[in-house]
């Protein structure tokens, strides 16, 4: 869904509905992308609460309006990424099952199941790039920005990813 | 470089795409994430900052009003020139009162509210307005009551040193002292720590003084895979360079800045400007020579923040700059929020000096943002009651991520020392009772959120054990004391445990009759206080129920090693001395709730005396969780005689692999020099001081080299010569 950028605008100036509007028009994919990289629904709920609050907080200093879902993306990364730093135990696997009942009826569950076992062997760096590019269409520049990182660790690392979850799938 | 996604054939990318497009489908916003149901969270406060972020106004008043108090605090200074030591006599009539009351009337005014939230918003506001100064003039009372308390204790520090900026440090020596408190028992704390080496995945930076004294060191930055130097950045004069690396953000933190007084102290803060008669007055020095009375007698006395943009990692740009008055105390980044602390101790000797300025009397702090240097308005300044030393422990809160953001900065006026667990910073005092004279510790609690408000105060008896007895477990904040009794000199043992709101939930008073503890350590629920007696008994306590704590007493353990590192929710690690005081252990421990830690494996380092840099700086010791390694530096020699030391054995990073079990595997000592000379190593800055595991690759820092080590076979990789 596109936002409205007259809203974010508005936001910016102080009208808390017109917040509650851009939000909403970015939220299921906010949801999304934490869901994939953290793995459960526990997690990516909190990752995207404390993004809502922190968005919430600092929109003021966006500067373009147009950038308004990259902007509260790259909050959003940072939230997982601290979630996964405070991971005492190496916490890499994804709830597939959880997931798995998330989905829609349609499509064969076995696929499903497949993909998020596939899904599993990336490490949290690698799911957020191939979700942030192959569902949510951002380029490796735009992920770059996001994360932070070089567009040609972004390339590689997609790359990478890409093939490994190939060579999973039947 | 080809284009490396275009290497993966078409249709199969298609097919991972279509594959993860199909799990995608269906899957919903949970309701609990929606904009009414999270809007529903937003605080009083955040709605009310949110809407007067778009009033310029609201600052600029605070701005004008911060200087008008500036003119007002030098009418009340210069009453001092005619008294000693910041005196005030009776000039100031007004009633201290709303300064010094006690935590227990404070919670009797707070109100009766059932809901918790409310009772805590209004304990808050109970705190703030008790505690934060509401002129310049409080300040200046507090400064006068610090001083006469100061000037009784040290009496002969204060008539022995003459009125001469030459003999600054004996006046200050009868000032308190200021430690930097961030590892209570030596574990983990809330919050990045800053450090010489950080790294984002990426590359490498590290931080290296220069190898002459007084001059600039450097940050090198270097591709972590190829070993390349990318660039450098030079850094002040100063005692030291932490750095915290953030979202294509290099963040400078440079301890004790030498050389920049003049920069910090311009026209703006070297004012005084008023007779007292309604006149005005010429300040009798310049700015340029407050600056060097500045530089002369509190050298080192400043503390810079320095934050590049790195999205070129080849060529970083300065993007901000900040200098804050004081001794570097300590600093935290959570997200992308740096909190500073430092220390400012004011000259008791100047008023025979000269009439003092402002810049003298209060914290000076200077942000590119705004431009310029301004002294703390009083509304920033919170008195801690009973407060007995002109020190200023001053927090700064700065954005990272938000450059045109102005930092934030708060003091505690009587701050000795300081605690963050991530959401608030502790600032601890000495304090006293007047009238039994009784020694006490104070505790500020300010929220570390975007204003740093004062949400609490409250004192315990006796003087904190060591800096290290403070610590906070979820809402529950533990405190280890030791108060010697008025009359008798018998001295009683307590700890106490407090809740958000700094008010006491529990608390075990006078245990371990007849010992003294010397040191208070917190693992998880349990508390251990060990005495120094010769046969070091410890005692446990079970903090698992603040509101009923339970003495398990003395028992059977050897005292935990100096440094704890927690792996895991039941797991430890630990490095300590050997129990001759000259080997040293590497030891791993089970943890349960309620019992005391149960050693799991132990391996003591080859080498009859060896000694580890992360006794001292934990930030030295390294865990890795991936590889399961454990990585230390560290010197061994062969036994000493009374002729001299001994042989030097190894100096390098101590390397080790831990088991499920907590049994250790050692995988070698990584060194930088096959040179087996404490000189040579010495004077070519060799000895290694860090390391940090990326992509199975173990790269070690010492001040001349960076070595990269493969992790699985210990053979080296590449080496980087810094100098």
């Amino acid at each position: 869904m596109n936002v409205d950028a007259g809203a974010v605008r508005r936001a910016k100036e102080g009208n808390i509905e017109s917040f509650e509007m851009v939000y909403s028009q970015v939220a299921p994919d906010l949801y999304k992308v934490a869901l994939y990289t953290l793995g459960n629904t526990h997690d990516a709920e909190d990752a995207v609460s404390e993004t809502f609050l922190e968005a919430f907080k600092g929109i003021r200093n966006l500067r373009d309006e147009n950038s308004f879902r990259p902007w509260i993306m790259k909050i959003l990364s940072i939230r997982c990424k601290r979630r996964i730093g405070q991971y005492v135990k190496d916490k890499n696997s994804i709830d597939i099952d959880e997931i798995l009942d998330l989905s829609s009826n349609e499509g064969d569950p076995s696929q499903k199941a497949e993909v998020l076992t596939a899904l599993d062997q990336l490490n949290h760096d690698e799911r957020l790039i191939v979700v942030l590019s192959v569902l949510q269409g951002y380029t490796s520049k735009e992920i770059g920005s996001i994360l932070s990182c070089p567009q040609g660790t972004v390339s590689s690392k997609l790359h990478r990813s890409l093939k490994k979850l190939r060579a999973m799938l039947s | 470089m080809a284009n490396k996604e275009e290497l993966l054939p078409e249709e199969d990318r298609r097919l991972v795409e279509e594959r993860l497009k199909a799990l995608d489908q269906g899957i919903r916003l949970p309701k609990s994430l929606s904009a009414e149901v999270l809007s529903q969270r937003l605080t009083v406060k955040d709605r009310k900052n949110y809407r007067e972020a778009d009033h310029p106004d609201f600052v600029a008043w605070r701005r004008y009003a911060g200087m008008v108090a500036a003119l007002i605090i030098v009418l009340m200074a210069l009453v001092v020139v005619t008294n000693s030591n910041f005196q005030l006599g009776g000039l100031i009539g007004r009633s201290t009162g709303t300064a010094v009351q006690e935590n227990a009337a404070a919670s009797a005014d707070a109100g009766s509210s059932a809901a918790a939230d409310q009772e805590e918003a209004t304990s808050e506001e109970a705190a703030r307005s008790r505690l934060y100064a509401t002129s310049y003039a409080d300040i200046s009372a507090a400064l006068g009551r610090a001083a006469v308390w100061q000037g009784s204790q040290n009496k002969t520090a204060v008539a022995d040193a003459a009125p001469n900026p030459e003999n600054a440090d004996k006046a200050q020596s009868g000032v308190t002292g200021v430690s930097a408190v961030f590892q209570p028992g030596f574990t983990q704390s809330p919050g990045e720590m800053a450090d010489s080496v950080k790294t984002d995945g990426t590359y490498l930076y590290y931080y290296t003084p220069s190898s002459a004294q007084q001059q600039e060191g450097k940050v090198s930055i270097v591709e972590a895979e190829s070993m390349k130097l990318v660039s450098t950045v030079s850094t002040g004069v100063c005692a030291g360079v932490d750095l915290f690396v953030r979202d294509n953000r290099l963040i400078l933190v440079e301890r004790d800045m030498k050389n920049v007084a003049s920069v910090l102290y311009d026209a703006s803060v070297t004012t005084a400007e008023s007779d007292g008669k309604g006149g005005k007055q010429q300040p009798e020095v310049s700015a340029a020579d407050a600056a060097k009375e500045k530089q002369e007698t509190d050298p080192y006395g400043v503390t810079a923040v320095s934050i590049y943009d790195i999205s070129d990692p080849g060529a970083p740009k300065l993007a901000r700059s900040f200098l804050q008055d004081g001794a570097y105390v300590d600093s935290r980044m959570v997200d992308s929020r740096l909190y500073l602390i430092t220390s400012k101790s004011l000259y008791s000797q100047l008023t025979q000096v000269r009439a003092p300025l402002v810049c003298d009397i209060l914290p000076v702090v200077r942000d590119s943002v705004s431009g310029g240097s301004h002294v703390l308005d009083a509304a920033s300044v919170a008195i801690a009651p009973g407060c007995s030393s002109q020190v200023y422990s001053t927090v700064t809160l700065i954005d990272t991520a938000a450059e045109n953001v102005q930092a934030v900065s708060n003091a505690v006026l009587g701050g000795a020392s300081a605690y963050f667990s991530g959401s608030a910073v502790y600032i601890c005092y000495d304090s006293r009772d007047e009238a039994t004279g009784a020694s006490s510790v104070g505790i500020v609690k300010m929220a570390a959120g975007q204003d740093l408000a004062v949400t609490a105060q409250t004192t315990l008896k006796g003087d904190l054990s060591q800096p290290f007895a403070i610590n906070r477990m979820n809402d529950t904040l533990r405190v280890g004391t030791v108060a010697v009794e008025q009359g008798t000199g018998i001295k009683r043992n307590n700890i106490y445990l407090l809740d958000g709101t700094l008010r006491l939930v529990g608390s075990v008073e006078g245990f371990a009759s007849g010992e003294t503890v010397q040191e208070f350590r917190f693992v998880g629920s349990m508390a251990y206080a060990v005495t120094y007696r010769q046969e070091r008994p410890v005692f446990a306590l079970d903090l698992s129920d603040p509101a009923d704590p339970g003495i398990l007493g003395q028992v059977d353990m050897a005292p935990l090693p100096k440094y704890l590192y927690p792996v895991s929710d039941t797991q430890l690690l630990g490095l300590g001395q050997a129990a001759d005081g000259k080997g040293l252990n590497l030891s791993s421990y089970e943890v349960t709730a309620g019992q005391v830690p149960k050693q799991q494996g132990s391996t003591a380092l080859p080498g009859a005396e060896c000694y580890s840099d992360a006794l001292a700086d934990s930030r030295a010791f390294l865990y890795d969780s991936g590889s399961k390694t454990a990585a230390f530096p560290v010197v061994c020699r062969q036994a000493g005689t009374d002729k001299g030391v001994g042989k030097l054995l190894y100096w390098g990073y101590a390397v080790y692999g831990v088991a499920d079990d907590g049994s250790f595997t050692s995988r070698g000592i990584v060194s930088h020099t096959d040179k087996l000379d404490d000189s040579y190593i010495l004077t070519n800055q060799l000895g290694v001081s860090r390391g940090l595991v990326l992509d199975e690759t173990l790269y070690t820092f010492s001040g001349g080299r960076i070595v990269s080590t493969g992790l699985e076979d210990m053979k080296q990789k590449a080496e980087l010569n810094l100098n």
